[in-house]
């Protein structure tokens, strides 16, 4: 009965491929539409996966049965734990990967999927049926029935490339942009609003003096996103180079900073205070002497040089010169400019936490259509939205994913309950749970999801249950038998709750068979949830504090000129944001605590009356 | 929350039982029917004082008493509402019988701390001056009222939320730290934070020791008198209380019991204790109440020892043998001095309190040893704090410690900001930005009727 459904993706990018393969695993087909085969799986930024707060997503699309993780994993050339110097719970995982193997890699998962079927063109319109997503129309006229779409279009949505004063259409350097389709949703209701994002110059890795540059290698120790990975897991440790822009590098730029895209006023997107241009960084922050680079190839033996932390829209001429000016690129050849794009996207409270549209049924959007950046975050959305696909087409309960649980979680309430006015990345900080959503514990919170959801093939089951078996044997020893530190002897756990103290510290004949007898990962996970066992029940509590205050809803219907006695300032900004919850109220800048109270006392007051 | 804002509300504010005056307060939304009930057809200016016969509402009108009447129009008035001031005579009948007139035409009696509430409910007042007046009702004296006054004028709440914004600056850098990457920006040092912590650590410790100060000068300064039998320590209490409390006769042991009386020493509150003379005794009644006197030692901030003839040496006999004096203020004090002219020494006070000589300066004495211990600037700059406050202080400060050795520790970023993120939640709670509807419901409680 399922094949039946038509399921349609627009897009094979992150979002889109996980989107498909996760349908394709639950037993469902779907078609992938894109202007070009050749382009699906294609990294079009940087050439790495993972990274602070992304690489807890990447763990997280894993222990959902998804792709991202493994694709990395087989294209890493190398591999680092980031922030190792401040603590588990940011610690993350980062591959600079080949982008030449990722790509294939994905195209491979794909085109070998019979369950996946793939549709050149580009899809401009769709129609509705009471309500419900019925067709899509292709540009070249074409239709497709359709029970449910999925719009993963990146950056292509009217996408405008900025390089200086130049301007040109296009969804990604070198390919078409998509319209139409940006015309048709908004003929529905949808509304929409535009962000930009950049990206750095490519060089020839032939013009650089490498040996005046300083050596980044990676991990001695590398670690595998997947847990599906085969072990051992030994990936290339392929160096990246660092570089350090100069003084001179920052006049070129003063020099010329109103002939930037993003300084003339030519682009109207906002742009990501994260991840911002060279020229940003040097008109913001003009104390700093220098700002430093990273210098990653694109692929092994790549001759394309991607420059790290170097995003801009001046003109080609300008970056050039400001690249020259830097100690080893003095006679850089520049093989693509960096540029700025500016895209449409919808902003996201038009979703629920399923990520269909509120509006249409069985309307999905998932990646930077939603004003997100970034790879892995693209990946998690296009995951979730297949899964809850899915689990639509076949009349079960959707997977709703709560920020206690997940980064992906966090991301999605995030999406869906904030306004956002910048494109939304993944930091640690924005989850209320950040001890316990480490990256170590991804498998075991999101794990008993994907085995009921069947997410996990067969296979991957298998290495999940023994996974978890492991973990929670060795939890159990940790917590009865003793063992040696310092030669005082005492509970093995006790001592591995002190700052400074690890399994590998330890000795005695208990913690050698603990050593012959489980994987270091087991050992690390087990260390971990020991360590932070009495930090994570203290953030619980505290969340649960301030959750008493989420749970005083505020009623829609509030009208706050009837509370007399709010400050005229607190009113305002009441009125404006409407929020919610008490909670919500709390955090709105200039409400008054006193204002709160009263609120508070209000609200309690209306409640009583209504249930007496 | 019990209270319900639309009814009309009535309360004696001024305590039950007999005093010359007593006040009747009403508040409600809008009061222009009992101004006329009152005040007949007088046309009733808000602020000024009527003297009326207050006469019964009921058909056959018969005179309860005469009343000055005080009418505040909202939201110029405590409670923001309209309100009505009734002061009569201080006579339970008479104050029952006016707030019977009151409920037959409608109005219901007050709930503890309601007039407050409905001042806090109408913006009139904020969490910690709501606080403040909770405590204000129980006040011994106007230093207290001083320092009740800096919390009620606001100034105490800015320099709390100074400190959480201070300690709130550097959750948000180590907040940039933990989601940027490590090669990208500068790291705080771990002793930056360590000293951030140290500051609000003294910081904290300060308004705990200044609440504790204006509590001391509130519960008053104890002040036991020791000397053997018949020296003279009966007559000094009652110079001191002003009045004939204490029995004084020739006979030996005349004072069994420890008497106590409260005297306020320039809006200093002093609790006086005249004991049993130290004596060894076969009577048992006698013998317990020299073991009293004693004990009475531990609880005295100044112990005054008296003598006739050598108050240093009944010192040594006294109290050597009994009690460990460590942190007691001592004065010495040499009684019966009837030529006070030509005693002058450095050893004691000499004092006749049958001629009232001396017991100035024995006052002056006391005074600067009670002075020196509040520190005097805690007047001014005094701070008093609810139990609430000094409760979340205190648990403010144990988190503060433990995040500090951890720091000390090597413990990581990640758990350390987790730990101050508490300490802020903690004083948000304390200036009322974030609570519970428990919190509010104490506040309230703790008040008296008429509040």
């Amino acid at each position: 009965m399922l094949e039946s459904k038509n399921i349609i993706i627009v897009g094979g990018g992150h979002a889109g491929i996980e989107a498909a393969l996760i349908i394709a695993k639950l037993g469902c087909s779907c078609s992938i539409v894109t202007h070009n085969k050749d382009s699906i799986g294609r990294l079009s930024c940087n050439p790495a996966i993972g990274g602070l707060a992304k690489g807890h997503l990447v763990k997280e699309i894993d222990a959902l049965g998804g792709f991202m993780g493994m694709a990395a994993d087989k294209s890493t050339i190398q591999n680092k734990i980031l922030n190792k110097s401040k603590g588990r719970a940011v610690w993350s995982p980062r591959s600079q990967v080949d982008k030449i193997v990722y790509t294939r890699f994905a195209q491979d998962a794909i085109l070998s999927n019979k369950n996946i079927n793939i549709i050149k063109g580009e899809v401009v319109d769709f129609k509705i049926n009471n309500n419900a997503v019925s067709k899509v129309i292709l540009s070249s006229g074409k239709s497709l029935a359709c029970n449910a779409l999925i719009i993963t279009s990146g950056t292509f949505m009217e996408g405008l490339i900025h390089i200086g004063d130049k301007k040109f259409k296009g969804g990604r350097m070198g390919e078409k942009r998509s319209s139409g389709l940006t015309a048709s949703l908004k003929s529905v209701g949808f509304s929409i609003k535009r962000l930009k994002t950049g990206t750095p110059p490519r060089i020839l890795s032939s013009s650089v003096e490498w040996d005046k540059l300083t050596l980044a290698p990676g991990e001695g120790k590398p670690q595998p996103f997947s847990l599906f990975t085969k072990k051992p897991y030994k990936p290339k440790n392929i160096p990246c180079y660092l570089a350090y822009t100069t003084k001179k590098t920052h006049q070129i730029i003063k020099n010329n900073i109103n002939l930037s895209a993003m300084f003339s006023g030519q682009i109207s997107g906002v742009g990501p205070r994260y991840c911002p241009s060279i020229e940003d960084k040097v008109m913001r922050f003009n104390d700093k002497p220098q700002h430093q680079l990273f210098l990653e190839p694109e692929w092994e033996d790549a001759n394309q040089i991607y420059i790290n932390g170097f995003p801009t829209s001046l003109p080609e001429s300008v970056q050039i010169n400001a690249l020259r000016s830097i100690d080893g690129l003095a006679s850089v050849e520049l093989i693509r400019p960096g540029y700025a794009i500016e895209y449409d996207y919808f902003p996201s409270h038009q979703l629920k936490s399923t990520l269909e549209t509120k509006k249409i049924n069985g309307l999905y959007f998932a990646g930077q259509i939603n004003g997100t950046s970034g790879y892995e975050e693209a990946a998690a959305q296009g995951l979730v939205a297949g899964i809850n696909v899915a689990l639509k087409l076949k009349s079960k309960k959707p997977l709703i994913l709560k920020r206690s649980e997940s980064y992906i979680g966090v991301m999605i309430d995030d999406l869906i309950t904030k306004s956002i006015n910048e494109p939304y990345r993944m930091f640690t900080s924005r989850a209320e749970n950040r001890l316990s959503l480490r990256a170590d514990t991804a498998h075991f919170r999101l794990g008993p999801i994907s085995k009921k959801l069947n997410l996990f093939a067969s296979d991957q089951l298998l290495v999940y249950e023994k996974y978890l078996d492991d973990y929670n044997k060795l939890l159990s020893l940790v917590n009865k038998e003793k063992c040696s530190y310092n030669k005082k002897s005492d509970k093995m756990s006790v001592w591995l709750k002190r700052p400074n103290v690890f399994f590998r510290s330890l000795s005695g004949k208990s913690i050698n068979k603990i050593k012959d007898t489980f994987d270091n990962d087991i050992l690390f996970c087990v260390e971990t949830a020991i360590k932070y066992e009495g930090y994570e029940i203290r953030e619980k509590q505290r969340n649960k504090k301030i959750k008493s205050m989420e749970r005083n809803l505020i009623p829609k219907s509030i009208d706050y000129n009837k509370i007399q006695s709010l400050s005229n300032e607190s009113r305002e900004k009441l009125n404006f944001v409407k929020p919610e919850t008490l909670g919500q109220a709390s955090r709105i800048d200039g409400v008054r605590s006193s204002d709160l109270a009263i609120l508070s006392i209000y609200l309690t007051n209306i409640v009583s009356r209504e249930t007496t | 929350m019990i209270y319900n804002n639309n009814d009309v509300i009535i309360a004696r504010s001024t305590p039950i039982g007999v005093s010359a005056l007593a006040m009747i307060r009403i508040s409600g939304q809008n009061l222009d029917y009992l101004l006329k009930l009152i005040l007949k057809s007088k046309k009733v200016r808000p602020r000024y004082n009527y003297l009326v016969d207050f006469m019964s509402f009921s058909e056959s009108p018969y005179f309860i008493d005469s009343c000055v009447v005080v009418y505040y129009k909202g939201p110029k008035s405590f409670s923001g509402e309209d309100m009505i001031e009734i002061s009569c005579h201080g006579s339970d009948f008479i104050v029952n019988s006016i707030i019977n007139e009151f409920i037959a035409v409608g109005l219901r009696v007050a709930y503890p701390g309601e007039f407050s509430y409905r001042s806090f409910m109408n913006g009139k007042i904020d969490l910690l001056q709501a606080e403040s007046i909770a405590s204000k009702i129980s006040l011994n004296s106007n230093l207290y009222g001083v320092a009740l006054k800096n919390v009620e004028s606001g100034d105490f709440s800015k320099s709390v939320s100074g400190l959480r914004d201070k300690l709130f600056e550097t959750i948000t850098i180590i907040e940039h730290e933990l989601d940027f990457n490590e090669e990208e920006i500068t790291h705080i040092s771990t002793n930056k934070i360590i000293s951030e912590c140290l500051l609000i650590q003294n910081k904290i410790e300060s308004i705990l020791k200044k609440t504790h100060n204006v509590k001391k000068i509130n519960e008053g300064y104890n002040v036991a008198i020791l000397g053997y039998p018949n020296v003279g320590k009966s007559s000094l209490f009652n110079r001191i209380v002003g009045s004939n409390k204490a029995i004084v006769t020739s006979i030996e042991g005349t004072t069994r019991d420890i008497l106590e009386a409260n005297v306020s020493i320039e809006n200093i509150p002093f609790t006086f204790y005249d004991t049993a003379g130290y004596r060894q005794s076969t009577d048992k009644i006698e013998t317990m109440g020299i073991e009293k006197s004693i004990d009475l030692i531990k609880k005295s901030d100044v112990v005054i020892i008296m003598d006739d003839n050598n108050p240093q040496s009944v010192y040594k006999d006294i109290i050597e043998k009994n009690q460990n004096l460590e942190n007691k203020h001592i004065i010495f004090v040499k009684s019966k001095c009837d030529n006070y002219k030509n005693i002058i020494s450095k050893n004691f006070i000499p004092i006749s309190s049958l001629k009232n000589k001396g017991i100035g300066s024995l006052l002056t004495n006391l005074l600067t040893i009670a002075s020196d211990k509040i520190d005097k600037g805690s007047f001014s700059n005094g701070i008093l704090c609810s139990e609430r406050q000094i409760l979340l202080f205190t648990s403010a400060q144990k988190i503060i410690s433990s995040t500090i050795s951890c720091l000390k520790a090597g413990e990581s970023m990640d758990l350390i900001s987790l730990s101050l993120r508490e300490v802020v939640d903690v004083l948000d709670e304390i200036i009322g930005k974030v609570y519970s509807d428990d919190v509010l419901n104490n506040i309230f409680k703790g008040f008296c009727v008429g509040k």
